[in-house]
């Protein structure tokens, strides 16, 4: 995504003051909106997509859909729902065009930084970040939303566009796949180590 | 089959609150650690909410100000691309009216050419005489060149006219 330069920004609000289209949201509530999703949501793309540049890219297309929407939301919880929900179907509208992605499992630990004082927590992003690209995208999906960010049942509904009675089977099948593959990455490294 | 405990949502709050596991009630402590659910539940959560830790800290995000001038000019442009939707609409039925116009008028017209080409002598009309001269060649462009320029430009800017008469603003 390129950045924009100070003279095009100065362009844009000139232009914007001129002309503005009207949007779901007025700049200074738009502003407050995305200080409280824009990393949750960029951590939820990035991490299901297993892709970096294209999760820039579907956070800018999420916000823009979103803005042009003009839905009528009851609540915060209900627009940042309709958010993510915009989010995920672009992601799946993403996986039926081709593109060259770096496959998450391709990732190893010396590729992710080391975080300062914790030297396994790289071993064990990597382990995480292979075992989240064998799920199906659902199950990241359902397992982003619920466990880093610890939605509620009727959220995840909302966001994945599914009923509120099924999540807790999925989520349930989903943990179990996932906390196989981690498990038996564990034991893979536990081997490695005293080999 | 359970496919839930009763004790997920303590534990999932006492991960996400930085107290899990040396902070929890001992009971919590062992009750995860006979339950196999609240064991996934644990390994899941804590390395999902790790690395969500690490993806907020990894990639800034671009500033709201960017994403809403890039949504102001993306929707302006969508804005703009619709507006000229009726005049393509426009150039296509006066580009249609054209061609039938040419297609009824044809066998007179065609009458009319032959009669005209005749009377240009026994030379085939496109053929050039021996004695080009600037009056031949200003005038042939005048009798063809010309009505061809015209008929374009009006092509071209009749249904910006149309336009324009439309246009509320």
């Amino acid at each position: 995504m390129r950045e924009l330069t100070l003279s095009e920004i100065e362009r844009l609000r000139a232009e914007e003051q001129s002309d503005a289209v009207p949007l779901e949201m007025d700049e200074e509530a738009f502003r407050g909106f995305y200080d409280r999703t824009a990393r949750a949501l960029r951590a939820y793309l990035a991490r299901v997509t297993g892709d970096g540049a294209l999760a820039d890219d579907l956070l800018q297309e999420s916000y823009y859909r979103f803005l042009r929407s003009r839905g009528a939301y009851e609540s915060e919880a209900h627009r940042r729902n309709a958010l993510f929900r915009i989010a995920t179907n672009l992601m799946h509208d993403s996986r039926r065009r081709p593109r060259v992605v770096v496959a998450a499992a391709e990732m190893d630990a010396d590729t992710l930084p080391a975080r300062r004082g914790d030297p396994g927590a790289a071993e064990r992003a990597a382990d995480l970040r292979r075992a989240m690209a064998r799920l199906k995208p659902r199950e990241r999906e359902l397992l982003w939303l619920a466990y880093a960010q610890g939605s509620s049942h009727r959220e995840i509904a909302d966001a994945l566009g599914l009923r509120a009675g099924s999540i807790k089977l999925l989520l349930f099948r989903a943990r179990r796949r996932l906390a196989s593959l981690l498990t038996g990455a564990a034991a893979a490294a536990g081997e490695r180590t005293r080999s | 089959m359970t496919i839930q405990c009763s004790f997920e949502q303590d534990l999932l709050d006492a991960i996400s609150s930085s107290r899990w596991p040396a902070c929890v009630d001992a009971d919590l402590r062992s009750h995860v650690a006979a339950c196999s659910l609240c064991g996934d539940v644990a390994l899941l959560a804590a390395a999902l909410q790790e690395d969500r830790d690490a993806a907020w800290a990894e990639a800034p995000v671009p500033p709201a100000s960017a994403v809403w001038w890039r949504a102001q000019v993306r929707a302006r442009e969508e804005a703009a691309r619709l507006a000229a939707r009726p005049i393509a609409v426009i150039q296509a039925v006066a580009a249609v009216c054209v061609f039938a116009a040419s297609v009824a008028l044809a066998p007179a017209a065609s009458a009319w050419v032959r009669e005209w080409i005749g009377g240009l002598g026994a030379a085939p009309w496109w053929s050039v005489p021996p004695d080009v001269s600037l009056t031949w060649i200003l005038g042939t462009a005048a009798y063809t060149t010309l009505p061809i320029l015209a008929v374009g430009l009006w092509l071209v800017l009749a249904p910006v006219l149309v336009y324009l008469a439309l246009d509320e603003r």
